[in-house]
């Protein structure tokens, strides 16, 4: 054992949970602690986290040129307006295809709450976007409608894509507007 | 393996529902989805919007699976939300994600469920060591489906494709033939967001495997996943209970409801097939890892007959209660069981 002193004492802080007075028997009964509820705190959490596109980057890089890329698995033309490296139904290699963002709502929603990240957005409109060059949908937001005239009528309505001028390599670097 | 404990839990109390939110949408698409502003409410009611354009489905018969499942609950102890609701009620509540309100989708939830499944010689041992004989019930048919994880990605196939592969039994006449005709005829394609192509694939191989050709007359009462009034009007077409496009008269038609509980609806049918007698994941609770389990746990009561028993009140005990079956759902539709349960004759 090394000769060195160090602290034996940890010195109290000011940083994290700080709990004062918390109830507790007094006496040497303790049979009663079995009726204590549970001690419920509330800590900060986050984290850093290294998220990779993978084969999907070349989408995102099209949405920061102010370009929309898609999938089409060339022997069958089955084109999807989500990035997929590979068709559902071959398996076969899909290529990337340059299409026009534009297309008709094919359903949508107003989200008066959502995720904690989005609340402060609240409402806001989203989409599913059907381009006559794809067979599948692509979930998109609509910005420009009142999001308190909510109706059906809206489902079929055409709508044409517009592109952040800074790209943030989110999917929202894409959103909509209707064309009428 | 002769003896075997399933057992589930979830804590989500300890969060607020919006961070719940965020950790549930995560566990769909994060890419493409999630970053958009998704979570699960926005992607049920976006299908609902759907389904209400293809089919003509309302909002109020959307609510009477809100009225239903609530006023079920009002009699199991087991329940987070036992509440005595009216359509207008369920309509007036806070909306969440247009046109689903508060009053049509689940909370987040505590909870817990066990079961044992037993081979027969392990139910012998338990038997033996219990020293008694509780009624059994028997696992006839198991079935599972699956689907592309992003609802988006769900694709949009034909009438041929969908007689080849989709189909039920009692969809296999002529008149079935003729209205799915109409639909296409229509524009209507297969299952694209409005329907779950997994809940269709995991009840066609439970009900071959239970040998079920109608299921509405051949089974008694469904516990399903209904984490949204739409999902469940949704679900019953998925298991036959009634034709795709059918769900919205569907569940105001009574069908689905417990004779002898007063709903204060005008219900034109009689019951037919008790749809979450319990009260449903809507009324329940949806814990997400026990949820499965605990419909499987109201299951077996009700085929042994101690639904009094266990919640003190009889009114949820379905009238000889013979076959049931057990629907779970994970993901956006990604992933689908659909058990059949049955007395042991």
């Amino acid at each position: 054992m090394s000769k060195k002193e160090f602290p034996k004492r940890i010195e109290d802080n000011l940083e994290g949970t700080i709990v004062f007075s918390v109830p507790f028997p007094t006496g040497d009964d303790l049979s009663v602690l079995k009726q204590m509820s549970p001690i419920v705190s509330r800590q900060p959490y986050s984290i850093d986290y290294n998220y990779s596109y993978g084969q999907d980057s070349p989408f995102f890089a099209a949405l920061a040129n102010g370009r929309f890329i898609v999938c089409r698995e060339p022997k069958s033309g089955y084109t999807y307006a989500n990035p997929r490296g590979h068709d559902m139904y071959s398996g076969r290699e899909t290529e990337w295809v340059e299409i026009k963002p534009e297309g008709k709502i094919h359903a949508f929603t107003v989200c008066h709450f959502g995720s904690e990240a989005f609340l402060p957005e609240c409402p806001y409109v989203l989409i599913l976007v059907e381009f006559e060059a794809c067979d599948t949908l692509f979930l998109g937001r609509l910005v420009g409608a009142d999001p308190e005239a909510a109706s059906i009528d809206w489902i079929g309505k055409k709508v044409k894509g517009r592109f952040l001028r800074n790209a943030k390599l989110k999917p929202t670097d894409i959103y909509f507007n209707l064309a009428e | 393996m002769d003896v075997c404990l399933a057992f589930g839990f979830e804590h989500m109390s300890h969060v607020e529902t919006w961070k719940g939110n965020e950790f549930i949408a995560l566990a769909s698409d994060v890419s493409f989805d999630y970053p958009v502003g998704g979570f699960y409410s926005g992607y049920y009611a976006m299908m609902v919007t759907r389904h209400m354009a293809e089919f003509g489905t309302t909002v109020e018969q959307l609510a009477h699976v809100s009225v239903k499942n609530h006023i079920n609950a009002y009699h199991n102890p087991y329940a987070q939300k036992r509440l005595r609701l009216t359509v207008e009620d369920v309509r007036s509540s806070p909306m969440v994600a247009w046109p689903l309100t508060r009053h049509d989708i689940c909370v987040m939830s505590d909870g817990a469920a066990a079961v044992i499944f037993c081979s027969e010689d392990g139910l012998a041992k338990l038997e033996k060591a219990a020293g008694r004989r509780l009624p059994r019930v028997r696992v006839t048919g198991i079935g599972r489906g699956t689907d592309a994880m992003r609802m988006a990605d769900r694709p949009h196939q034909s009438y041929e494709d969908f007689y080849k592969y989709n189909a039920l039994p009692n969809e296999m006449n002529d008149d079935a033939r003729e209205y799915y005709k109409g639909l296409w005829d229509k524009g209507f394609r297969y299952p694209g967001v409005h329907s779950f192509r997994a809940g269709r694939m995991a009840s066609r191989e439970a009900y071959k495997n239970a040998g079920i050709a109608d299921p509405l007359k051949e089974i008694d009462f469904v516990e399903l996943h209904d984490a949204y009034t739409s999902s469940e009007v949704q679900t019953y077409e998925d298991m036959g209970l009634c034709r795709y496009g059918e769900g919205g008269p569907f569940a105001a038609s009574g069908k689905t409801f417990m004779p002898g509980l007063d709903y204060g609806l005008k219900l034109p049918e009689k019951p037919a097939c008790a749809v979450n007698p319990s009260g449903g994941l809507i009324a329940c609770g949806h814990p997400v890892g026990a949820t499965g389990l605990m419909q499987a746990v109201f299951s077996l009561w009700q085929l042994q007959g101690t639904i009094k028993k266990h919640f003190g009140d009889p009114a949820l005990q379905v009238p000889n209660a013979r076959r049931g079956a057990i629907h779970s759902h994970a993901g956006t539709g990604t992933y689908v069981t659909v058990s059949i349960v049955e007395q042991e004759k």
